[in-house]
């Protein structure tokens, strides 16, 4: 199964690593989700929808839909440091 | 007639008048008053015409 | 040289451009709307050193130059059109200093454009919190620009930009990305064939889908022929530009702008912890929310006593000291009562809007968003409904206009349809008064019983919108795709100037919009009420002397029979008991029926045509609110305003469409005259059935 941001847990780290849909809307790219870039899961609202991000820096907001289109790859303990 | 009961009716029709322009043709009104039909009805700047 | 220079103020939302225009604008500024649609245009202006003047324009908030939105139009439509007189000469772009990296793709943007450009970098005052350091030097080399670092909360920068603005001349207007090496061979074919063009810009006209209604023509026309590439493609290419400008802009950064993360962390954690937890997260809005309705309640119920009872002793002045005759009364009983329903909503006003502006400034409303997205998305809304929702409770007019950045149409259309619902400040007026009127003045559970049943009215309004989205989400059939991307802002403790401006214009707006009209109806009502088709009017006086009741009375007595007797004849009277029999089950009298259809131009006239009704049947003058408290049955012997009429009325205000100029907004918005009759209809079908049921239940 592939990682996806609406996997990761609350606190969680992880790096972009594609997108799964093309009509990812270019938004969210200009706003710096972008492959490479490191997305942090601060907090998910209550009925596990949206998710709050930090991605690169930015702030952002999305729904689990949009959510489960972007690929992570998950950050090891270890590696971090 | 005594003046003032035609002032009233000045007065009166002007009210009256107003309120025909406004919502029949505010864009007239708009000209009457020398504005650039900015404010016209539903304009963003309008915060409680009603 | 008195030339003008054209400056435009561009920047991603919340960098705080709008500080920065009021800070170089002050209160020189004008809010008008670009023609032929409804987006807010800003225009000031700024007076620069040696005698330079500057027009700025504050264009709308936008993330980059690929418009997702009608706002986001205006501003790319502005820049590809050299022809506009407003064409800036100068675009001042502002970022904020803790989200440079995002915002910075807007400037690679505007620069590529070879539009001269100032990078502002606003909110300095909290690079040392977040450990940040800047290395301008650098930055304006490598982004071939001049820097202005600002702060409005510390009012330090704006001298400097103002400087930069003076001498735009000098600013390189190199560009920061070769967009060609996207796809050389497509971009190679493009410049080609228009030799004579910027790339970027014909890139931009031919990836936006905007009605580029001033712009060249021929030039849209000619590159239709490049949009050969399929549209995923095309939409990839978008993706490659994205990506390269975030390269350069990582490596303009990477040299000049470190930011020391052990002294970071900031206070955004600690308030998101409280304020979007998933139980305090909903107590805290409703606190907020609790807050709001108490303070607009108790403390301006101090002004607004004083002003009412100010225009009761003024309008007594007047029929005392005028010569006597029927322009005194005029003044007397139309004109200061009517000015008077227009006064006392101020304080009321004035604080909402108060209320509106903090939440916006600070950064809580996206919190909101986050907060009730998914319990909205249930009644067929979006987290983004709230928005409109809530600035409903100031005028379903602004409302409707925020559901723009709802990128869904079905979601769009139903919050659109379901936001006349929520209370506005139209509705305030009216639920205030007949609060006093008929709900005790007590304390219960240690809250003022008034101020609670006006907050109960609040979230009757709101859960009605929210259910009939429910409905409306159920029965409609929209087919649209959309997605949710919300920026969650930094907290910021709202800037006392820019709160301050919101108030002022909005209160103003409210005085001068909706006054001009309450009064015009005020005037036009005495008229109505004091003349009369029939000889029953003009005689008035011989019919009730003649009436053997009448031998009884007294002076006084007799007065005040003549004078009901003679309102009852009157137009307004007459056409009062006409609609009598429809509004009779409601539990209201005709002249509450009077201001009833009054109401259909403006829900706030509702009070002064009272009023002016009652001013004009009684003999002394009095506050509107113990005239409405004395009216009496005469069938009952009872108060006409008595807790079921009372309830009755406001059910009925809650729930009617009672506004020509939402009806008018809503039509623009829905391009069409179909949603706003439905909203009409139905609203004001409902409004007449539950207030009937409602009276006749409590009766």
């Amino acid at each position: 199964m592939k990682l996806t941001i609406a996997h990761l847990k609350k606190g969680q780290s992880a790096v972009i690593k594609g997108f799964s849909t093309d009509v990812i809307p270019i938004k969210l790219l200009e706003l710096g989700c972008l492959p490479g870039n490191q997305v942090e899961l601060l907090q998910i609202a209550p009925f596990k929808d949206p998710l709050y991000l930090n991605i690169n820096g930015s702030f952002l907001t999305i729904r689990r839909a949009t959510a489960l289109e972007i690929e992570i790859d998950m950050i090891k303990e270890n590696d971090s440091l | 007639m005594d003046i003032q009961t035609i002032l009233v009716y000045i007065i009166v029709l002007l009210a009256f008048g107003y309120l025909v322009l406004k919502y029949a043709f505010p864009k007239a009104l708009a000209a009457i008053l020398g504005k650039k039909g900015s404010s016209s009805c539903g304009g963003n700047d309008c915060n409680g015409c009603h | 040289m008195s030339k003008q220079i054209n400056v435009a103020l561009i920047g991603n939302p919340n960098t705080g451009k709008t500080s920065i225009f009021n800070a170089l604008t002050g209160l020189n500024q004008r809010v008008g709307n670009y023609p032929g649609i409804t987006v807010e245009k800003k225009e000031g202006l700024c007076k620069l050193s040696r005698g330079i003047k500057a027009h700025i324009i504050d264009l709308p908030g936008t993330y980059s130059l690929n418009a997702t939105s009608l706002d986001e139009n205006i501003v790319i439509e502005l820049l590809l059109n050299k022809n506009d007189k407003n064409y800036p000469d100068v675009a001042v772009v502002i970022s904020d200093v803790e989200n440079l990296k995002r915002n910075l793709l807007l400037f690679t943007q505007i620069k590529d454009l070879k539009i001269p450009a100032i990078l502002v970098i606003n909110m300095a005052d909290r690079m040392k919190r977040k450990g940040i350091s800047l290395d301008i030097e650098h930055l304006e080399k490598e982004l071939h620009t001049k820097i202005a670092v600002i702060s409005t909360r510390k009012n330090t920068g704006i001298d400097e930009l103002k400087e930069l603005i003076t001498n735009y001349r000098e600013l390189p207007t190199e560009q920061c990305i070769d967009i060609s090496t996207i796809d050389p061979e497509y971009f190679g074919g493009l410049q080609n064939a228009f030799p004579n063009q910027n790339l970027y810009k014909l890139w931009l006209v031919i990836t936006q889908d905007v009605n580029f209604v001033n712009l060249d023509r021929k030039l849209v026309d000619d590159t239709s022929a490049f949009s050969t590439k399929s549209e995923s493609e095309l939409k990839k290419m978008q993706h490659q530009e994205t990506v390269k400008r975030y390269q350069f802009i990582n490596k303009v950064l990477q040299g000049g702008y470190i930011i020391d993360a052990t002294s970071a962390k900031g206070l955004r954690a600690s308030f998101d912890r409280i304020l979007t937890h998933k139980v305090w997260g909903y107590v805290v809005f409703f606190l907020i929310m609790l807050l709001i309705f108490q303070a607009i309640y108790e403390w301006s119920s101090y002004p607004m006593d004083y002003i009412d009872s100010l225009f009761a002793s003024f309008s007594e002045w007047a029929s005392n000291t005028l010569p006597p005759g029927t322009l005194t009364d005029l003044i007397a009983e139309g004109i200061i009562p009517g000015l008077g329903g227009i006064v006392i909503f101020i304080p009321q006003i004035a604080f909402l809007f108060l209320f509106i502006a903090i939440l916006e400034e600070s950064g809580y409303m996206s919190r909101v968003v986050f907060l009730m997205d998914k319990i909205m998305r249930k009644f067929g809304l979006s987290g983004k409904s709230v928005i409109p929702l809530i600035s409903g409770t100031a005028c379903a007019i602004p409302a409707v206009m925020a559901t723009r950045n709802i990128d869904n149409w079905k979601e769009r259309l139903i919050t659109i349809l379901v936001t006349p619902f929520v209370t506005c400040a139209a509705r305030l007026p009216v639920y205030l008064i007949i609060i006093a009127l008929v709900i005790p003045d007590e304390e219960f559970l240690g809250m003022n019983l008034q101020g609670l049943t006006l907050m109960a009215m609040y979230v009757l309004g709101f859960l009605t919108a929210v259910f009939s989205a429910w409905a409306l989400n159920k029965v409609l059939r929209v087919k649209s795709r959309s997605f949710f991307v919300v920026e969650m802002p930094n907290y910021k403790v709202p800037l006392l100037k820019n709160v301050v401006i919101t108030v002022v214009e909005k209160t103003k707006s409210f005085v001068f919009g909706a006054g001009k009209i309450i009064l015009a109806i005020s005037i036009i009502l005495w008229f109505l009420a004091t003349n009369g088709p029939r000889d029953t009017f003009h005689n008035a006086e011989s019919i009730v002397n003649a009436q053997p009741e009448s031998q009884t009375l007294t002076e006084d007595e007799l007065a005040t029979n003549i004078n009901s007797y003679k309102l009852r004849n009157s137009y307004i009277g007459i056409a009062g008991h006409a609609i009598e029999p429809v509004i009779t089950p409601l539990g209201y009298d005709w002249k509450i029926g009077i201001a009833l259809i009054s109401s259909f131009a403006a829900r706030e006239v509702f009070v002064g045509t009272l009023a002016t009704i009652y001013s004009v049947g009684s003999e002394e003058e009095d506050t509107i609110k113990n005239r409405m408290a004395q009216e009496i049955n005469p069938e009952t012997g009872q108060p006409v305003f008595n807790l079921a009429t009372g309830i009755s009325l406001l059910l009925f205000y809650a729930f009617a469409m009672q506004c020509m100029s939402t009806i008018a907004i809503v039509k623009r918005e829905t391009n069409g005259w179909k949603w706003p009759i439905y909203q009409l209809v139905f609203m004001t079908g409902f409004a007449y059935i539950t207030a009937l049921i409602a009276y006749q239940l409590l009766k």
